[in-house]
């Protein structure tokens, strides 16, 4: 493809390490590493909805945030419109923030609770740079329209909403800043069925009228599908597999991945086919296995080359990458 | 073999009088499964604790009849009550920590079970041979039901705690002490939804299983109509404490009567060749201790007529076993 | 101006939600107007005191209380052995006591939450070492610890401030930097992050506000706490020696006459039970209202 990446990652890698006590310390117990993201190369396109799904614990959030530099990576480069971000500091980095924001899946913890509405909002503006109180007002007014709250609501506090109407206050938060690229953390998975209806047709629609890019996060595989251009596919810190969502829904190449799609329940009788079960459960971050991190559990695993060697993402002419032994050979 | 008729449970707030389960009728049979769907707040969780008499306060079941092979259920003794729990009903929760005593080994949890239900043979001998018989006999067993519900090396595993199991083979413990009594009728409260997909999915296929080979039937709560329409031969759709549609499964999703049952269904992404928009359901889920008499979905339906505030209407028969709560079907 | 305006409309509106909750618990009500009016009687002692609460009179040495014999109105309370009016000296009193108390408290909560904040967002070293530092306070058993200081120091105000307030932080440190720690990890705190928000203004806006209400709790609290730590240390003759009027030093006054003048040790002590167990219904109302966890029913 030809045409500049927005937001392109470089082998990134993020490592937690699990801080023991002092005595532990003094025992003379060994650092725990936690290998929450490790080594993921993606690249998101001006204007698109990639996609991520994975399970529990994989690193979705993780990723995301590295992306945004709420947490700083272990290893690798991000490019934000070709720019190298790791390393922004102050004035810098306060500028990246215009332009990059986040969406948070809890709609209970993601706002302050000692704040009103016009508080969290007008605490964005100013950082946006906008200072008079006049033009806040007016632009609070045009943010809360725009998600569909009503303005008369502009002194409540965070517990005066439903958790649908805090999700919008969240949303209005990140548009505040007329960012270009949002990190939806998850936001529709704490929501009841009809109220995520309306929140994922608001962000579609903001979208669409902002230009906006977006990484969603969702565990929830029919909601991927609806909103996404291109899905990623994440397993214990790495993406196995990224392709178009139409692609990767009708032809998965991954195990993991069609084992995720054939577990979907529909409702339409025509969906329910076979379904693959995976046997055992997720390995932990802390123990990744060795080689690729799926072969403890994969169907389609051919031996000695799946537990030694971790197999790259190796993409086709149609820009679909997968990682796996099994599909190259 | 189950009967619900015309239950109802009143939690008494400070706020004034929460209906949580608000005349409820359904029935299941042996084998059958039921799925009872609804979003948050609507009340599911309550109709299945009323079930087994655990009526947390400050609610209190105020009419109502609870047929369980043909006994009232609300007018059992709680000794009794506390003998039908367990031995022939059995419950499955969304968390499985909360179900498990977390100091306890997890085969001495499934052992406790068999012991206080008397499930196992009386040995002959000395006390002390007898002892030792029953002992083994009783490992036995739960090593037979942990492997029958998938707990690999149930040798080793049988001395492990419950922190030391994963959310997915938690909830195969507590399955297994739901089998463990060869209940008759399991009632399971979001079994899956703290799972991972493909954990989901090894946990239905299981209770699938148990569906098949041991005829139990089971009850799930559930807010994934997906779920509900692959596991489920009949579907009760909730509101607001009350059942506003019911049927068997391909009747309730294809043909759906009641505007909230139509709302969900339009408002859940589907995943087919041509995109389909999804429309929800304006507004949220009313707050329970300010509704009145009349239809609670009112406000949010895009079907409403004057007719709807006129009175309080009833599950309406519209055939083979299908039915709704609504003005346009009176 | 005008947000000015509407957060000291929203204050007052938060102030009477409070206040109207406070109504449910009758216990704190009372433990609250009778430290009022313990305030009070401090502010105005030159106003309420009948005596000088350091006059000596040898002549009206071990006067009773006027309802017992030899009794009279002129000394309600009766005086101590060198005659000095005891109701005066316990309305003097009143000063010493809550003026210890509250600036102690202060002291302690300004130390205790500066560094438990700092600690708790940034952690790392500077954590480490604070937090050891605080663990090898929490080792002694505050009393020694405080007569040990004292008896360095030699006995006078600023000292016995300094020995109430060198122990006194950590618990305060204790419970912010866990509250932090806590509110840290919420979503809010990151997406102020995300909007370029500085930590420093994070710390004071954002996050400050949401554990105030257990400061102000745990500083209730206390402030009982260091009030009886103080008549403690006068009792030992550590704190604030006489002829200035202070309760630990007038019950320790006391002790020799006990059989043949009960009311020089008794008077003061009752004046005290009574400051500090409404100090603590106020403190315990006050934690039930911000802790609805903790709420009956
Ligand atoms: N601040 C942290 N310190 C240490 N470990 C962490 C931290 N944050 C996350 N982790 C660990 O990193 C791994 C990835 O976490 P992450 O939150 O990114 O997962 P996720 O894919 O978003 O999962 P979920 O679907 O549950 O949100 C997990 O094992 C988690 O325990
Ligand atoms: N102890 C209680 N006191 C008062 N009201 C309660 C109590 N427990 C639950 N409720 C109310 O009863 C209603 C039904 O609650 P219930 O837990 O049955 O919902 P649910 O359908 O299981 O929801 P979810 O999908 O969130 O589990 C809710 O509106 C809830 O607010
Ligand atoms: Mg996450
Ligand atoms: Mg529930």
């Amino acid at each position: 493809m030809t045409i500049a990446p927005l937001v392109e990652l470089r082998a990134i890698k993020k490592h937690y390490v699990i801080n023991k006590s002092f005595l532990e310390k003094v025992a003379g117990a060994k650092k725990q590493i936690i290998k929450a993201v490790d080594g993921v190369d993606l690249q998101i396109f001006n204007g698109e909805i990639l996609g991520l799904v994975g399970e529990s614990g994989c690193g979705k959030s993780t990723l995301g945030r590295t992306i945004l530099q709420l947490h700083r990576a272990t290893a690798g480069e991000i490019y934000f419109e070709g720019k190298c971000i790791n390393h922004l500091k102050g004035h810098d980095l306060r500028k990246f923030r215009q332009d990059a924001q986040i969406i948070f899946q809890n709609p209970y913890s993601s706002l302050n609770p000692r704040k009103s509405v016009r508080q969290i909002l007008s605490l964005a503006l100013r950082s946006r740079g906008l200072k008079d109180s006049l033009e806040q007002e007016r632009e609070i007014r045009h943010l809360l329209s725009s998600v569909g709250l009503a303005e008369r609501q502009i002194d409540n506090y965070p517990h005066q909403f439903s958790g649908g109407q805090r999700q919008r206050i969240g949303i209005a938060r990140a548009l505040a800043m007329k960012p270009r690229f949002i990190v939806a953390d998850e936001p529709v998975s704490a929501l009841d069925v009809s109220v995520q209806a309306q929140i994922i047709n608001l962000l579609e629609e903001l979208q669409q009228e902002y230009k906006l890019t977006y990484l969603f996060v969702a565990h929830d595989l029919s909601v991927i599908h609806y909103i996404s251009d291109r899905v990623a596919v994440m397993y214990l810190g790495k993406v196995v597999e990224i392709a178009k969502t139409e692609e990767l829904f009708n032809n998965p190449r991954h195990p993991y991945t069609q084992a995720l799609i054939s577990a979907i329940p529909s409702v339409d009788k025509e969906r329910r086919k076979n379904r693959i079960i995976l046997e055992g459960t997720v390995p932990t971050p802390l123990n990744p296995p060795s080689g690729c991190a799926f072969h403890t559990r994969c169907f389609l695993k051919l031996g000695q080359i799946c537990e030694t060697k971790t197999p790259e993402l190796i993409y086709d002419s149609m820009g679909n990458g997968v990682a796996c032994h099994y599909v190259k050979a | 073999m189950l009967q619900v008729k015309d239950l109802t449970m009143v939690y008494e707030t400070d706020r004034g009088k929460v209906k949580a389960v608000n005349g409820v009728n359904f029935s299941i049979g042996h084998g059958e499964v039921l799925g009872l769907v609804g979003e948050s707040g609507c009340g599911k969780s309550a109709t299945l604790l009323t079930l087994l008499g655990l009526v947390p306060y400050p609610g209190k079941i105020t009419s109502g009849e609870i047929l369980f092979n043909g006994e009232d259920l609300r007018k059992k003794s709680p000794t009794e009550m506390r003998n039908i729990r367990g031995k022939d009903i059995a419950m499955i929760f969304q968390d499985p920590m909360t179900a498990l005593n977390p100091v306890f080994k997890v085969g001495e949890q499934i052992r406790e079970t068999l012991r206080i239900h008397g499930l196992m043979q009386e040995q002959k001998g000395s006390w002390w041979s007898r002892r030792k018989k029953q002992n083994h006999n009783e490992r036995e067993r739960v090593m037979e039901l942990m492997k029958e519900v998938g707990i690999p090396s149930p040798d080793e595993r049988f001395f492990e705690y419950p922190h030391q199991f994963s959310g997915g083979m938690q909830q195969r413990v507590v399955i297994a002490i739901a089998l463990a009594c060869s209940a008759q009728l399991l009632l399971a409260d979001e079994p899956t939804t703290a799972l991972d997909v493909t954990i989901q999915a090894q946990i239905l296929e299981l209770l699938n299983k148990i569906n098949r080979e041991r005829e139990t039937a089971i009850i799930m709560v559930t807010h994934n109509l997906g779920m509900a329409a692959e596991f489920c031969q009949k579907i009760a759709v909730m509101y607001a404490g009350e059942i506003v549609e019911q049927g068997p499964t391909d009747a309730v999703l294809e043909n759906p009567k009641h505007p909230y049952t139509q709302g969900l269904l339009q408002s859940i992404p589907r995943i087919s060749e041509r995109k389909q928009r999804i429309e929800p359901i304006p507004g949220s889920v009313p707050d329970l201790a300010t509704l009145d008499e009349t239809c609670a979905f009112y406000p949010r339906c895009g079907k409403r007529t004057k007719a709807c505030l006129l009175k309080k209407y009833n599950l309406e028969d519209l055939g083979e076993g299908h039915s709704a709560k609504c003005a346009l079907y009176s | 101006m005008e947000t000015h305006l509407r957060s000291l409309r929203l204050f007052g509106q938060n102030l009477q939600a409070f206040f109207s909750q406070l109504k449910k618990h009758p216990s704190a009500w009372l433990g609250g107007i009778v430290i009022l009016l313990y305030v009070a009687m401090a502010i105005i002692a030159p106003l309420l005191a009948p005596h000088s609460p350091i006059g000596t009179d040898l002549q009206l040495r071990l006067i009773p209380p006027f309802w017992q014999d030899g009794g009279t109105w002129s000394h309600f309370f009766g005086t101590d052995v060198l005659g000095m009016d005891l109701l005066s000296r316990i309305i003097y009193g009143a000063r010493i006591s809550l003026l210890i108390g509250f600036l102690a408290v202060g002291i302690s909560v300004l130390i205790g939450v500066v560094l438990g904040m700092l600690a708790g967002y940034f952690r790392g070293f500077f954590d480490e070492i604070i937090s050891r530092f605080a663990e090898l306070l929490m080792a002694f058993p505050f009393l020694i610890f405080a007569i040990g200081i004292m008896a360095v120091l030699g006995p006078g105000f600023g000292n016995l401030l300094l020995a109430l307030t060198f122990k006194g932080w950590v618990e305060f440190f204790r419970l912010v930097r866990g509250e932090m720690m806590v509110e840290k990890t919420k979503e809010y705190v990151e997406a102020a992050t995300a909007l370029g928000v500085s930590h420093l203004r994070i710390i004071i806006s954002e996050i400050l506000p949401n554990v105030v209400h257990s400061i102000l709790v745990l500083g209730t609290l206390r402030l009982g706490y260091m009030i009886i730590m103080e008549a403690s240390l006068s009792f030992l003759g550590l704190g604030i020696q006489p002829p200035t009027p202070a309760w630990g030093s007038m019950i320790s006054a006391g002790r020799d006459y006990m059989m043949t003048a009960w009311w020089i040790s008794t008077i003061p002590g009752i004046a005290l039970l009574i400051l500090v167990l409404s100090i603590n219904l106020f403190g315990e109302g006050l934690r039930d209202v911000s802790d609805p966890r903790l709420k009956r029913g």
